[in-house]
């Protein structure tokens, strides 16, 4: 499977240099206010977009995070740049599977038979590769590339190169997966396009607004060029176009689902719905029938009624229609589920549920619930009376149950349960978490206690590729992150993969004085301790406070 | 010189009973004297110290301060610990039995690296408060002499192992002399390796002139990488390795002309490269908040504006 390992970044807000960002299992933000974290979301919000099928109308959705994401530096001379890329890891053993079959036609000359038939295996195995681009703004062309780069740590596949003064070429490489068999028949043919060995070379028209998503690097050739020139750049434009869509389907497919229209991070803006929003209402599900076939699931849109009634309701925030639907189908199971005590084994709402009890509101006993209720037309009953009822779409309204089994509203417990629910929903599910201060308006016993359960998720992963980033400036979480990993030998035989020093990243955001960010990793020993110095003193603001006067 | 008399003179362990300190002046007396840039270490005895310290003064009689002096207090314990201004003795400690039997039950070479206060009017002669010299808890900055590896990491042994990282600063911190034999400066890397192996050292930085015409090793990564692992390979490195730069001092405003020892929290200087040609030596530690934060801002956090023409990190440590 592949793992991320690390975002880079160049001339993003207020990172100036380029900054290769390590990303783990555990990956922790801390820094001043403004000192440029929430720029490794935003950076996963631009590439969410860029490897995604829709960039807006005429490209403005990418126009405009460019815009208001690259670094200004104020100097006239200096056009505007923005670069940004991830690295990930291929785990030995990895043959993708599941892919949407268009998908797999679209990389039929590259990835999938290599790895497949395990042909060329090691230009992936155990390999991490870099995906990287710069783009740079003119007055005439707008945004245009500067520079692109897919490689892994041996071989260079995809490169856009510039001199500065003509325009940029791209360099396309044999890498015996990448199939440019075609093209290679024609070599001797070629007059425009360069060809050393197992490079192949063409000028390239890099400019944003006559890129598109299924299209990004068109040649710039038309004069001079012969019939096989012109048959061999479709042909390459054809291969550079696959080597992205290979990376687009790691991205989409590894760190983030296909279908997220928006990146799934828990906002430090978040709010505490009231007891009339926490209502939503979802589709049904895919459910398998008694005849082993897979049943028809109702969607809301299939009415108007519903659709009607899903436009006023549907207007939560994305982390509490994820509560709805996951306890939407919590409820829709057969039977009474017997009660799971494997982390790893239960549902969304079970592990939330766990967090709460063991973890965080041990006293008051509250625990996720709601009511849930089936919808369908009537004909639809007299009809086939099909009793399934994940078939069905559904209304759910969330409440909470205390010890004593009462009902409870959410927005009447204070506002410390209704902020960390969706960041517990974050937590539970098997994807990404991405979370900014998860610790809002909690007590400082609590924001420790919620260390307890970001591990407890994070060492019961279900999928090796999932990772969790937070951002935040709690002290009391860090600290009891860092005793949990002094203790993960009292773990081990609880949990599915504990939680060491290595998968743990530390990062520090220091504004400096021009106005540019520095990021540090802070790196921890095996036993939980900080091997750097923590910038400006750990957390030494109560230490000042207590013992300066002036 | 010994080199237990060495050791006591750049820094002293206070073994304090958490019954010790129970008036506010008692901890104004105290409380600036501590600290490993002070050059003195707090014994975490018993393993922590620090609750200990709280639950005896939730029960005991504290006329003299309120909840902000104890506020105070608990805070700058938290302080000296994140400085690691605490020392474990690494041993036993029995629960039923007063601070004061278990202190003398110590080892009596732990016994002797440490300056004990028992808890007043104890009945085991250990020195209360009221008896207490606080002048014993002066320590000497500066010691003369012309250091061996061995007697150089005896001298800074609590220090060494008492640090997550330890950087060297000098153009002279070669590895290999002309003949390529180890220099003393790897034989002093080589004690700190064998004396922190179960210590919670991280990392081992040193920076060095870079100077290939006489040290050919300098000259590519793979030949630097290659000299790292002969020299240091029969010990096991800290978990993120031995760094070695090899630095340009020309046109970067900053040289390697001082020499410096540093852990985390702590600068030493020394007049004198390991071993180095002048007759004497001598190390100081510094005291200067604001020149020691300057230097490990430099050297620790790695600050500096030297080019670095080559660079290398063996790591040989497994989990």
């Amino acid at each position: 499977m592949p793992k991320l390992t690390a975002i880079e970044l160049e001339k993003f807000q207020t990172i100036s240099k380029h900054t290769i960002i390590p990303i783990r299992d555990l990956t922790l933000m801390f820094g001043p206010n403004g000192a440029g974290k929430s720029s490794i979301f935003d950076a996963l919000e631009i590439m969410n977009t860029l490897f995604s099928d829709d960039w807006g109308k005429g490209n403005e959705k990418l126009n405009s995070y460019l815009d208001r994401w690259a670094r200004k530096d104020g100097s006239e001379e200096s056009a505007d740049e923005i670069g940004f890329g991830f690295q990930f890891t291929f785990e030995e053993g990895w043959v993708p599977d599941g892919l949407p079959r268009e998908k797999e036609a679209s990389l039929r000359h590259i990835a999938i038979p290599s790895l497949t038939s395990r042909d060329y295996i090691e230009d992936f195995e155990g390999r991490n590769f870099k995906f990287f681009i710069k783009f740079k703004k003119s007055d005439y062309w707008g945004w245009s590339i500067l520079e692109l780069t897919f490689q892994n740590d041996e071989k260079k596949f995809l490169e856009v190169v510039t001199d500065g003064k003509h325009s940029p070429r791209l360099d396309i490489y044999d890498a015996g997966w990448i199939n440019l068999y075609p093209i290679n028949t024609q070599k001797d043919k070629l007059t425009n396009i360069e060809n050393d060995g197992d490079r192949f070379s063409y000028h390239l028209e890099p400019r944003l607004e006559d890129m598109n998503p299924t299209q990004w690097l068109h040649h710039d050739i038309y004069d001079h060029a012969s019939p096989e020139d012109f048959a061999a750049l479709n042909q390459l434009e054809a291969v550079a176009q696959q080597v992205i869509e290979f990376f687009k389907i790691v991205f989409n497919k590894h760190f983030f689902a296909v279908d997220h229209k928006n990146l799934p991070l828990v906002k430090a803006s978040r709010t505490v719905p009231s007891r009339d929003e926490v209502i939503s209402i979802v589709s049904g599900e895919v459910y398998e029938r008694s005849d082993g076939k897979m049943g028809r699931p109702v969607n809301i849109n299939y009415s108007t009624t519903l659709l009607s009634i899903a436009n006023s309701l549907n207007k939560l925030q994305p982390h509490w229609s994820y509560l709805c639907a996951s306890l939407a189908h919590a409820k829709s199971e057969d039977g009474v589920a017997p009660e799971v005590i494997e982390w790893d084994l239960m549902d969304s709402i079970a592990k939330i549920n766990w967090m709460l009890r063991e973890d965080l509101f041990i006293e008051n006993g509250y625990q996720l619930d709601g009511e849930v209720l089936c919808l369908t037309d009537i004909q639809e009953i007299a009809d086939v009376w099909v009793e399934n009822a994940k078939h069905y779409p559904k209304i759910v309204r969330l409440y909470l149950k205390d010890h004593q089994q009462r009902t409870v509203e959410i927005e009447d417990v204070g506002s410390g349960i209704g902020y960390i629910l969706p960041v517990l929903a974050s937590l539970s599910h098997d994807g990404r978490a991405l979370i900014q201060q998860p610790e809002l308006h909690l007590h400082p016993a609590l924001q420790s206690a919620l260390g307890d359960s970001i591990v407890r998720s994070i060492e019961n992963y279900k999928y090796h590729d999932q990772f969790c980033l937070i951002e935040t400036h709690s002290e009391h979480l860090l600290l009891r992150i860092l005793k949990l990993l002094r203790n993960v030998e009292k773990r081990v035989d609880e949990v599915v993969s504990p939680l060491t020093f290595d998968k743990v990243a530390v990062l520090y955001f220091e504004p400096k004085s021009d106005g540019t960010t520095k990021v540090h990793r802070l790196r921890l020993s095996p036993d939980g301790k900080l091997i750097d110095r923590w910038p400006g003193g750990f957390f030494n603001e109560r230490y000042k406070d207590l013992f300066d006067d002036e | 010189m010994s080199a237990i008399r060495t050791y006591l003179m750049m820094n002293k362990i206070l073994a304090l009973s958490p019954y010790a300190i129970n008036k506010y002046k008692d901890w104004l007396k105290l409380y600036n004297k501590l600290g490993p840039s002070q050059g003195i270490f707090l014994a975490d005895f018993p393993r922590k110290w620090i609750n200990k310290f709280n639950l005896e003064h939730s029960t005991i009689a504290t006329d003299d301060w309120d909840d902000w002096d104890e506020k105070r207090i608990n805070e700058y314990l938290a302080h000296l610990k994140s400085i690691n201004g605490f020392i474990s003795l690494n041993s036993s400690y029995q629960e039923n039995l007063p601070w004061e039997p278990n202190y003398l039950n110590l080892p009596k070479d732990k016994q002797s690296e440490c300056i004990a206060i028992g808890s007043r009017e104890n009945k085991f002669n250990v020195p209360d408060f009221d008896k207490f010299d606080i002048t014993l808890l002066n320590v000497s900055d500066t010691v003369s002499m012309k250091f061996s590896a061995s007697e150089l990491s005896s001298l800074l042994k609590t220090y060494f192992t008492n640090t997550e990282k330890i950087v060297f600063v000098d153009r002279h911190n070669y590895l290999l002399n002309p003949t390529g034999g180890f220099t003393e400066f790897t034989k002093l890397i080589r004690q700190i390796m064998e004396l922190t192996k179960t210590k919670p050292l991280g990392e081992i930085v040193i920076f060095s002139l870079y100077n290939p015409r006489e040290y050919s090793y300098m000259s590519t990564t793979e030949e630097l990488n290659k000299t790292l692992e002969k020299c240091f390979m029969g010990f096991r490195t800290p978990v993120y390795g031995i760094k070695y730069l090899c630095c340009s001092e020309a046109g970067t405003g900053d040289d390697l002309h001082a020499r410096y020892i540093l852990t985390k929290n702590v600068a030493f200087q020394l007049t004198d490269s390991i071993p180095g040609n002048k007759s004497s030596q001598s190390i100081t530690r510094l005291r200067d908040i604001a020149e020691t934060e300057r230097l490990l801002k430099k050297w620790v956090d790695e600050e500096h504006k030297l080019v670095i023409n080559t660079e290398a990190t063996y790591i040989n440590y497994t989990i």
